[in-house]
């Protein structure tokens, strides 16, 4: 997997076909639009590819960016801002992962470190649903199981 | 007040008390000289069932309620007027008439969220564990059971493709259709989320199709389609239709040819009912649908009484109706007369019976509101528990239909002749006083509650309390996390973002905020079918009963109809109904009691306006007048 390269950016590929790999800037006009994923240097690597599969499945593009801070939630933060779809993850170094919105001052969704490989890839296809407008699957349980 | 008088006789006050089958009201006046200043009014939950002793609670609240709110003391109250409430007991009960069985799971046409590529394969099943052994250049549809990691799978599939093994298409128990395709060398139709995969019968021919994002599969739903793909003569052909058509409209579809495999509609034999009336009796199978059921109550008009079989939902429903009745009057089971049944044709989603994708089949159903009545009131026993607590005089008087004229006479615009209709939770009543001073009046099955049922199982909710909002609130979709798109299409913007959980989804506009409507479909469909619910119980319901009392039992002949009721108060109800008499040159509208109150508490009022000697009949001018400067 390592050896592929992706034809937009010519880096490694991190995430499989859906990711557009590490880039450097999230401005370069090269990229088609992506959910941006932040990944600390320590983060647990099957996270990542849960987080992005979850996206890829969804059909929308992932791409991972340096990170900017160590913490899950300021990873997310510059994410999102720095993602021309407005929508982030920040993956911590324990594999905690958050999602959030450039506009939304509160994380639209967050996981613990511990969490399954299926919740992961939840959290990432709901990265990728915010972008495509479509209802959240982690945020629907969450109240399912709350108000039972 | 600016209604009242300067006083020229000592006043008493007074209250109305209106039990009806789900609210109690209550009105309090001052009252002297036939002179009426009414001072307040409360609204409470009935306590029991109308006309039985339980209702003396919810009575005594709403009496507390509207003194409070004068600010009065207790010991002033010089009289409780009650209504004659009759009970009157209404069941609901659904039975699916239809179900669809796929037998040796020939079949699996469902929408997973993101099928993998497009287009048809055919071959033969086999496991991803056996595809190691399978020879060369046979087209094979590989079945990945539960646990298969996505990048484990392609490159198994990518394997077996080197070595000269034809893989056409996969079918797949996880939701990782699209990432599988991705990795292919070769793209096939990938159908995922199949729950039941292991239950795919292997070494059989198969065929998969995905259709692109948009459209809806060509071939498989196709009976020729099918015919083409498994060679089929005319005969087979024919006996494969029916799964062409169970899979019409689906995205994506396998199909697997089994020898004895089929897909069945089966009609549920859901037992009789018994009608009888006009001095004839006459049994209608219940899964003959609404429309036969009614038509044959229309032939034993009036209805005397209606009994369904032991065992059947509805035959079980009748059962408790009298039950209850007999609970609540002591009147013997045998001489409780079931008077009004409205039968509906619903739509159900009914999981596929053989299913191995929890595919889902829309069943026809046919919900079923009966109603009991009776003379027998306990009245006097709820006015002697009153008049205990209260320690004031109670005086029951006035019929139901002639009260509620009276009050709905008093909202502006009206005259005589002029018809009701109440528009409650459990029956609809229609009263018409005409010109010579008579009152007739009607009560029919199926109200509010039947609508909420109407709705919690069309849209497949299991929730009433989901159910109940989207009765009664206006649908919204949320569009981003700062706007929601209302369904007359107008935006709402929210400077601060709404909750995860509404994101994307059909939502109730509702005072307390919105709520999720547990819902996968378009907001247009759940639109839909509140609208549908409501024109099945509450326009056909108030046309009925209008019929039913109307002069020559012409509609036409009708001068003004006013609503009254709770759902009076619906954002849509009235207007449908208006909407449907207007043909009929009838005025229509919700009434506005005393030119203040609204479409409540005409029962209470008017008991009140009674009491004070004021006439009921042909000349409420001065009446109108009086609200009208309020």
């Amino acid at each position: 997997m390592s050896g592929m390269t992706s034809p937009l950016s010519g880096v490694s590929v991190l995430g499989g076909p859906g990711c557009h790999g590490r880039i450097d800037r999230a401005d370069d006009p090269a990229l088609p639009p992506a959910v941006l994923v932040t990944v600390h240097d320590d983060a647990p690597p099957a996270v990542v590819r849960e987080v992005c599969a979850g996206a890829e499945e969804q059909g929308i593009p992932t791409a991972i960016l340096a990170p900017v801070g160590s913490g899950g939630d300021a990873l997310a933060r510059h994410a999102a801002g720095e993602s021309r779809l407005e929508v982030g993850v920040g993956i911590g170094p324990d594999g905690a992962v958050v999602v959030r919105h450039a506009l939304v001052a509160e994380p639209v969704l967050r996981l613990a470190g511990d969490a399954p490989a299926g919740r992961v890839r939840q959290a990432g296809a709901d990265a990728a649903r915010i972008v495509a407008g479509l209802p959240l699957r982690t945020a629907a349980q969450a109240e399912e199981s709350s108000s039972s | 007040m600016s209604l009242v008088d300067p006083p020229v006789a000592a006043l008493a006050l007074v209250i109305g008390v209106d039990i009806g089958n789900s609210t109690t009201e209550a009105c309090i006046a001052d009252v002297g000289d036939g002179e009426v200043g009414r001072l307040a009014s409360s609204l409470t939950r009935t306590t029991g069932v109308k006309g039985t002793p339980d209702n003396t609670t919810g009575a005594v609240t709403a009496v507390r309620r509207a003194l409070e709110a004068t600010g009065r003391p207790a010991g002033d109250l010089a009289t409780v007027l009650l209504n004659e409430a009759t009970p009157v007991i209404s069941g609901l009960a659904m039975e699916t008439i239809t179900e669809t069985i796929i037998t040796e799971s020939t079949m699996i046409g469902h929408n997973p969220d993101t099928p993998g590529g497009d287009g048809l394969g055919v071959g033969m099943t086999v496991s991803l564990d056996d595809l190691t052994t399978v020879e060369e250049e046979v087209p094979v549809v590989v079945v990945v059971g539960a646990g298969a990691d996505f990048d484990d799978v392609a490159h198994a599939l990518n394997t077996a493709g080197e070595r000269g093994v034809d893989v056409v298409a996969a079918v797949l128990h996880g939701d990782d259709a699209v990432l599988v395709v991705n990795r292919l060398t070769r793209r096939i139709p990938v159908v995922d989320e199949v729950s039941a995969v292991d239950r795919v019968p292997l070494g059989m021919l198969a065929a998969v199709e995905v259709a692109a994002p948009g459209r809806t599969i060509r071939t498989l739903s196709d009976s020729y389609g099918l015919a083409s793909t498994f060679d089929l003569d005319a005969e087979q052909t024919r006996q494969v239709s029916p799964v062409a058509r169970a899979l019409s409209g689906n995205r994506s579809a396998v199909v697997v040819r089994t020898p004895a495999g089929d897909v069945t509609d089966r009609r549920i034999p859901v037992g009789t009912l018994t009608l009888s009336g006009a001095g004839r009796s006459l049994d209608v199978g219940v899964d003959e649908g609404a429309d036969a059921i009614m038509e044959a109550i229309g032939r034993v008009a009036p209805l005397d009484d209606v009994h369904g079989e032991a065992g059947t939902h509805v035959g079980g429903m009748l059962a408790k109706v009298r039950d209850t009745m007999t609970d609540v009057t002591g009147q013997p089971a045998s001489e409780i007369r079931i008077r009004d049944v409205l039968a509906v044709d619903t739509l159900v989603p009914a999981v596929v019976r053989g299913g191995l994708a929890g595919e889902v089949s829309r069943e026809n159903a046919v919900a079923l509101a009966a109603m009991v009545r009776t003379s027998r009131s306990r009245m006097q026993a709820v006015a002697d528990a009153l008049s205990d607590e209260l320690g004031c005089e109670t005086i029951i008087g006035g019929v139901e239909g002639e009260v509620a004229v009276r009050g709905a006479l008093t909202t502006p615009g009206t005259s005589v002749p002029i018809a009701i209709i109440d528009m409650g939770g459990g029956s609809t009543d229609a009263a018409l006083l005409d010109r010579d001073g008579t009152v007739s009046a009607v009560h029919v099955a199926g109200a509010g509650e039947l609508v909420t049922k109407l709705i919690d199982s069309e849209l497949g909710l299991e929730d009433r309390d989901a159910a109940e909002s989207v009765k009664r609130h206006p649908l919204a979709k949320v569009e981003s996390f700062f706007h929601i798109r209302h369904e007359d299409g107008t935006v709402q913007f929210f400077s601060d973002p709404l909750p995860p959980h509404v994101f994307a989804k059909v939502v109730t506009v509702t005072p307390e905020g919105l709520a999720a409507v547990p819902v996968r479909g378009p907001l247009e469909e759940v639109r839909r079918v509140r609208r549908e619910a409501k024109r099945r119980v509450f326009v056909v319901n108030a046309l009925r009963a209008l019929a039913q009392v109307a002069p020559q039992g012409s509609l036409r002949l009708l001068g003004s109809v006013v609503l009254l009721g709770g759902s009076a108060l619906d954002f849509e109800i009235p207007g449908m109904v208006a909407d449907a008499l207007a043909p009929y040159g009838v005025v229509c509208g919700i009434g506005n009691v005393h030119g203040t109150e609204g479409p409540r508490n005409a029962v209470a009022a008017g008991l009140v306006d009674a009491h004070a000697g004021m006439v009921a009949g042909p000349a409420p001018e001065k009446l109108q007048r009086r609200a009208a400067a309020s």
